[in-house]
């Protein structure tokens, strides 16, 4: 088993995951890992199922609706969220609706310079818009003004400043965050006798309407190593795995997207048991989200601001 | 912006500060572990972040490697949050290019680029919110970044804006003053040698009044390199601390 496993391992290639931030590995370091892994014992110490220390803190950037900055190992993520006012989709007049950009910045990695960043933007863009296009996450229909003639519409923006591993659950993680935080201003639609519209805002800067995040998905990353499956995968774990799978999990345990990506395969069996997984360390994931995001905002507006300067 | 008095009869600014008074500068070095040099400023409400990768090999094709000294590579984006209204593209259009650039020129006159022939020093910015005084934060926050890295260089670049209103000088701008239209100077100052490396303004300005902008300007400068010499020294006793010397 040994030497199978080291085989495979040769096979890989050095770079981890196309267009992401490179590291490269020895065969050495690539069959220790793989090893341990194999024993339950990752580099660091963790188990196979736990996820390394995240740092999440919400309302960083004041000239937005919401923000939130999430750090998860190396990987540092930062997400704003604009409410603007626009007109509904056509085939869902009485919604308002969501828009995602990725930004991958030349800080993570002198390779995303200029366009190189793109590619890997757009990829991680739609498979937010993949998991965000489910109807149970947001409540859409809360963001429409009048239908169809004036919604809101939130631009969110997420900014990758560093790249540690493990991108999509760190930006899934933030951009909950940051949709709890959002405050969007309390608006009226006054109609005057020529019946055209009038939208007032509201005097109070306070009076706003905050979004329902309970089910709001978080996407769960697992990398396949040897024979068994990691959570949380570090830069150099990503470049000894084959495949991975991203599942999209909400509080309740419930997939609502999935998918593999990797250049390696996986069999049924395997994708089955790491459904599973995911299942279960996404419950867990959001219960103690939940429960920082509450203690936060309890915290009330005195809380002690520390952005980057902690 | 009619009606909105930049500097009141008592001398108060729009945010009550006084005419050559700076915001609150807040500074931190090594935020990011994986990058060579990082560093993080707050000038007020304007927040950008610098970071330094090098000096390491020519990326790309080797015949713009320069044999006597090293190539000073620089990239300005800010965030499509960073502004009140929303941006579409965070780098590479116009403005963000000429930022570039301009930062370029300025690092290439303080870096002591002939200690690394054929190399590359990267130096990215990303501003995580606008409120005035962009290049001046960005070029405070190079500045930390490059001393991070450890990369050599002639002395601290400090950067600060100046504008001009009813007679008197100001200092380090907000967005509401920059978006009023008078003439703005930016500098960007070595402090020890009172050397300029860069020096830009806009809208017109009467000669005579010219040296008491540029004056308020560099005296704002010396008040950064204050506050920047103070952030370093902070920061090389804390890593002292921590290797337990």
């Amino acid at each position: 088993m040994t030497r199978a496993g080291a085989r495979s391992a040769r096979a890989d290639d050095v770079r981890a995951r196309g267009s992401m931030a490179s590291v490269s590995l020895s065969e050495a370091e690539k069959v220790y890992i793989v090893h341990g892994v194999q024993e339950d014992l990752r580099v660091d110490g963790r188990g196979c199922e736990d996820y390394r220390c995240v740092e999440v803190e919400t309302d960083v950037v004041s000239n937005t609706s919401g923000s939130a900055r999430v750090q998860l190992g190396h990987t540092d993520i930062l997400v704003g969220v604009k409410a603007e006012m626009g007109t509904p989709k056509l085939e869902k007049p009485n919604e308002g609706y969501l828009e995602f950009f990725v930004d991958c910045s030349a800080n993570a990695t002198p390779e995303f310079e200029g366009r190189g960043g793109d590619e890997l933007g757009t990829e991680i863009a739609n498979t937010l818009y993949r998991i965000f296009s489910n109807k149970s996450s947001v409540d859409l229909q809360s963001l429409c003004i009048s239908p169809r003639e004036h919604c809101w519409v939130l631009y969110v923006d997420v900014l990758l400043l560093e790249c540690g591993g493990n991108l999509f659950d760190a930006i899934s993680i933030a951009v909950k965050a940051a949709l709890f935080n959002t405050r969007i201003p309390r608006v009226r639609v006054l109609e005057d006798e020529e019946g055209s519209k009038d939208i007032e805002l509201s005097d109070d800067p306070y009076d706003c309407i905050r979004l329902s995040v309970e089910n709001v998905p978080c996407i769960v990353t697992l990398c396949k190593i040897g024979y068994r499956h990691v959570v949380d995968a570090t830069l150099q774990e990503e470049a000894c795995s084959l495949a991975s799978v991203l599942v999209s999990v909400t509080s309740q345990g419930v997939v609502t997207c999935m998918r593999k990506v990797g250049k390696g395969s996986l069999d049924p069996e395997s994708i089955f048991e790491m459904m599973e997984t995911s299942k279960r360390v996404g419950k867990v994931l959001h219960t103690s989200l939940h429960s920082i995001l509450h203690k936060e905002e309890s915290l009330g507006p005195k809380r002690q601001k520390v952005g980057f300067l902690g | 912006m009619a009606g909105l008095e930049l500097l009141s009869d008592q001398g108060y600014r729009v945010d009550g500060r006084r005419a050559g008074e700076l915001r609150k500068i807040q500074a931190r070095m090594g935020v990011f572990s994986q990058a060579d040099g990082s560093a993080y400023i707050e000038q007020g409400n304007t927040k950008a972040l610098a970071v330094v990768y090098g000096p390491h090999e020519i990326r790309g094709s080797r015949s713009r490697a320069l044999p006597d000294r090293a190539l000073v590579n620089c990239q300005y984006s800010s965030a499509t949050f960073s502004t009140g209204e929303r941006k579409r593209r965070p780098h590479g259009d116009r403005k963000s290019c000429e930022m570039g650039l301009q930062l370029r020129q300025t690092f290439e006159a303080a870096i002591l680029t002939q200690l690394h022939p054929r190399s590359q020093i990267d130096i990215y910015v990303q501003v995580l919110q606008a409120d005035g005084g962009t290049y001046a934060a960005c070029v405070n926050a190079a500045t930390l970044a490059v001393l991070d890295a450890g990369i050599p260089m002639r002395d601290f670049v400090c950067a600060c804006s100046a504008g001009f209103v009813d007679g008197t000088a100001l200092a380090d701008l907000s967005h509401v003053e920059e978006a009023a239209g008078g003439p703005q100077l930016a500098l960007a100052l070595l402090p020890a040698s009172g050397q300029i490396a860069l020096l830009e303004m806009d809208a017109r300005l009467h000669e005579d009044h010219l040296e008491r902008v540029l004056e308020a300007a560099a005296r704002a400068a010396r008040d950064v390199h204050t506050l920047l010499d103070r952030v370093v020294r902070q920061h090389v006793r804390e890593a002292s601390i921590l290797l337990g010397d």
